[in-house]
């Protein structure tokens, strides 16, 4: 049996029609309006944010230019006599535009965890030239240089800083990114108005805003996944063309090896994708000789791109999987306390700190995907209705609904992340309902009025929950310090820490640092930061009240260690992410109250530790490990803390 | 023989321009001239080279095509360059681009000879024409607004303050210190030391100094607003034993309140030590 192409219902027609000029006008100034104000009004939560208390202002303010934005595109990419190309140019602006936020988070600077790490990575390649690069406070990225290599090609071709075309490139990859799911869904659906809808749905998964914007090697890798499904898509559309068959293979083949050598969990991600698009084919393929020609070439490709990252994992970042464990490990641990209904200890709205009604909304988020998907299967009664590459899609994206209930739980840091992932499935259920669905309302003007205030509402919610989820409120806006966000413990003092001890000790040295002002030190500050393990407890140093092992001692004098550096903070208040060096550390997700304030207070009393450097909250100890068995004129703490006074007594 | 000049002289216009502007010595006019063709080039030439330029393409799709190819060449040329063991410089990398778009002129010419001329890899849509080029303007031009309301947005609205903090730290020798500051018995302690203001307001403080808990030395000084006091701590140290504890104090006058210290081992030279 021969797949028959999807035919547009009557309605889609319309987009080869053309408009007349009075409602292609209505149709500029309404979303242009909305766009100009919403950027406003943003600027405004921002400065709110930046310089009154947190409150709900910002939040209200922040949610009206969103909405301003994006709620005048959503109701014009609903309506069926809408041309192609408006419906292209208004996905470019929702791109730009959704970009805006993280922009005005910090215009100046990089502050985010990932971004730090990546924009230190990418100065040092452009430094040294070449990719291979060790890197302390995040030693993985060494082995997935995409994102870097690129940038140091523009930094060398353009003259800006990494900063600055990070930003350029950023910026770009989300219009892009919105263009490719469009191309993606009108190449399986082949109407321009499911794939507006479901590129704008894919607009506002959790990650699009922040996550996704910010200088990581996510961000890119995820833009090359979707064009890489697009490619894959073109070729089972031009199997009968040899020319655009092989032109269509080529440029998958180079977008998957730029996605292999970028990020390892988009690249796996991506397996699974093209793994249930080639089983899909195969299994919904037809009889006709093209159908067998089109399920062997997604197949090869299939296996050509699993080999190419199986490859890349052997053999040039095998620590990937050492790497991913940790990460991973309790998210599926968790999903296997929520499906079993074992208590975890853990509550709904775990990572939110956002006002109440965000996080109804991330809870309705899950609801109405899950009704959107009951009504998608409903209304397509038979999967062969589609089109393989579009079942493939579906079934990928079902994997969202097993990683909902981690998220709505637990920190689920992993399940967050795969949504931006997961959510190009889920675009594809949204042309199915745009494709299905929606042209059942075009009859009347009223169920007309009733689709649009219908659509408007479901993305409203589910921007509003998917950025409440992924964005912490210190992630998401500028204020005052917390300790261990991140962002809002980003101070100017710490950088001043960081600029003092690269200034004064040189850089590359090796530091003893926490997570917080790890990233500092080791990105700002050039210095090589100790990555704390089980077997390497520098942890030690900071929790206990007694003094570090011999064993530890011993290491961090043989590996060249000189420096300490505590944020005083960390023995007042708990870190905002959860965590103050690794997911590995004692007490790790039942630490109910900050360290001991004895831990602090010895390093001014052991004859080991001199403190060179100091500010309200920042100071920096040099060590000099032949003294641990000095004994000071006047000891002022234990003996077991100077094992050198023993003898006195 | 059908051969499109148009797509060949742009993309060695382009490859000119960003041949050239890489090497321009003012930064603004150097971004300005490389930044649009080195985002879009390579990915411009290879559909170029594989035939997908023939004929009249869709443009929104086909640009985002050239961009994601393009920003997906870079990573692999890279790598290229470092199997051939050179560094990535400005030079390699703009050989590199050269490179492969001579190699993707050439291949897409002979293909066009050896092929006849095909529909697009992502072809336009023929009614669209008008309709297309005015939601063009329509993007660049909410662009270029929203740009504009952004900049004056960052100019005009209330900016965050910064919250003052002082740095205290020893600066010379005694930041460099390996250890213990070794002394002889009676000899004059010079430690130099700092106080960073990043305050607004010009800040008085004392520097207190206790040797083993005992008054070392005791100095009120002065911090201009935003700017550094530089000076040094002296003292002897006479005590008996060997290994003594230098704490010092920077205090604000005004509560008393220590805003921050630093300390010292002092090892004294003599015998028995």
């Amino acid at each position: 049996m021969t797949l028959p192409p999807l035919t547009p219902p009557p309605s889609e027609r319309a987009d080869e029609i053309r408009l007349p000029v009075a409602s292609v006008s209505f149709g500029m100034i309404v979303p242009a309006i909305g766009l100009l104000a919403g950027t406003w009004m943003l600027c405004w939560a921002y400065s709110v944010a930046a310089t009154q208390q947190t409150g709900e202002l910002e939040f209200t303010l922040f949610w009206l230019g969103e909405l301003l934005g994006i709620l005048p595109i959503t109701v014009r990419l609903t309506l069926a006599n809408v041309s192609r190309s408006e419906r292209l140019a208004l996905l470019t602006a929702a791109g730009l535009f959704a970009f805006i936020p993280m922009f005005l988070r910090d215009p100046t600077a990089p502050i985010f965890f990932d971004a730090l790490i990546h924009w230190h990575q990418a100065q040092t390649i452009t430094q040294v030239g070449h990719p291979f690069v060790a890197n302390s406070v995040l030693p993985i990225v060494r082995n997935f240089p995409g994102l870097e290599e690129l940038t140091a090609s523009l930094r060398n071709l353009t003259g800006l800083s990494t900063f600055e075309i990070g930003t350029a490139f950023l910026w770009l990859l989300h219009v892009v990114s919105l263009i490719g799911i469009f191309l993606l869904t009108e190449l399986i659906t082949k109407s321009s108005r499911a794939a507006g809808l479901a590129a704008l749905f894919y607009s506002v998964n959790p990650a699009f805003m922040f996550f996704d914007s910010q200088f990581s090697y996510e961000s890119l890798a995820i833009v090359f996944a979707i064009w890489l499904l697009v490619c894959v898509a073109g070729m089972q559309t031009a199997v009968a063309s040899p020319r655009l068959r092989r032109t269509w293979f080529v440029l998958a083949s180079l977008l998957g090896a730029s996605c292999i050598v970028t990020h390892h969990v988009t690249t796996y991600a991506l397996i699974v994708a093209l793994l249930a698009v080639s089983f899909a084919t195969l299994l919904f393929r037809g009889q006709d000789v093209d159908a067998a020609r089109r399920s062997r070439l997604t197949l090869l490709f299939t296996a050509l791109f699993t080999s190419g990252a199986a490859a890349w994992l052997v053999l040039v970042a095998p620590g990937t999987v050492k790497y991913l464990a940790p990460h991973i490990g309790p998210d599926i641990r968790d999903l296997i306390n929520v499906v079993s209904q074992k208590r975890t200890g853990h509550v709904f709205f775990a990572r939110s700190q956002g006002p109440r009604y965000e996080q109804i909304a991330a809870v309705a988020t899950v609801g109405i995907l899950i009704s959107l998907a009951v009504v998608a299967f409903r209304s397509v009664k038979g999967l062969r209705k589609l089109s393989p590459v579009l079942t493939g899609l579906v079934a990928f994206g079902i994997l969202y609904f097993l990683s909902a209930p981690i998220v709505l739980t637990t920190q689920g840091e992993a399940a967050i992340r795969s949504w931006g992932d997961t959510y190009i499935g889920l675009a594809a259920l949204i042309a199915i309902l745009a494709l299905f669905v929606l042209p059942r309302f075009d009859g009347s003007s009223h169920k007309r009025v009733g689709a649009i205030i219908l659509t408007s509402a479901i993305f409203a919610v589910v921007m509003v929950g998917n950025v409440d989820v992924q964005a912490t409120v210190a992630y998401r806006f500028p204020g005052p310090y917390i300790y261990g966000s991140d962002t809002r413990s980003l101070t100017p003092e710490l950088l001043a820490t960081a600029d003092w001890l690269r200034s004064t000790a040189g850089p590359n040295q090796h530091i003893v640092a926490d997570r917080d002002t790890g990233i500092a030190i080791g990105t700002y500050g050039n210095e090589s930061v100790a990555a704390p393990s089980p077997g390497f407890p520098v942890w030690d140093l900071y929790f206990s009240t007694g003094l570090p092992s011999k064993l530890l001692i011993r290491e961090l004098q043989s590996s060249g260690y000189h420096y300490l550096v505590v944020e005083t903070e960390m023995y007042r208040s708990m870190p905002l992410v959860g965590l103050y060096f690794t997911p590995e550390e004692p007490k790790f997700g039942t630490r109910t109250e900050p360290p001991p304030k004895a831990a602090l207070a010895k390093f001014g009393n052991l004859p080991w530790l001199t403190e060179i450097f100091s500010t309200q909250h920042y100071r920096i100890y040099r060590m000099d490990f032949s003294q641990v068995n000095a004994c000071p004129v006047k000891p002022l703490l234990a003996t077991s803390l100077l094992p050198g006074c023993r003898s006195n007594q | 023989m059908i051969v499109n000049r148009r797509p060949v002289i742009v993309l060695l216009t382009a490859a000119a321009l960003l041949t050239g502007g890489a090497f321009v010595p003012v930064p603004i006019v150097r971004a300005l001239m490389v930044l649009v063709p080195a985002l879009i080039l390579p990915g411009a030439a290879l559909l170029f080279g594989l035939g997908s330029l023939r004929g009249r393409w869709d443009p929104a799709p086909t640009i985002a095509l050239a961009v994601i190819t393009s920003l997906a060449f870079y990573p692999l040329g890279a790598l290229l360059i470092y199997l051939v063991r050179l560094r990535l410089t400005t030079a390699s990398v703009v050989v590199e681009v050269d490179a492969f778009i001579a190699l993707m002129l050439t291949i897409g010419l002979i293909g066009s000879k050896r092929e006849q001329p095909d529909v697009a890899l992502l072809a336009a849509q023929v009614t669209e024409d008008t309709d297309g080029r005015r939601w063009g303007g329509w993007v660049i031009a909410i662009a270029a607004s929203c740009a504009g309301i952004l900049i004056l947005g960052l100019m005009l609205l209330p900016k965050a303050t910064p919250v003052p903090y002082t740095e205290f730290y020893f600066t010379g020798a005694a930041a460099k210190l390996k250890g213990t500051e070794a002394v002889v018995p009676g000899a004059q302690l010079v430690l130099p030391i700092a106080v960073q203001s990043r305050s607004g307001a010009k800040t008085h403080y004392r520097i207190r100094a206790k040797l083993d808990g005992n008054a070392f030395a005791l100095d009120p000084i002065s911090v201009p607003k935003f700017g550094t006091w530089r000076g040094s701590l002296k003292g002897t140290v006479n005590q008996p034993g060997c290994l003594h504890h230098l704490v010092i104090d920077l205090i604000n006058p005004s509560g008393g309140s220590t805003v921050s210290s630093l300390d010292l081992w002092i090892q004294v030279k003599r015998v028995g030590c």
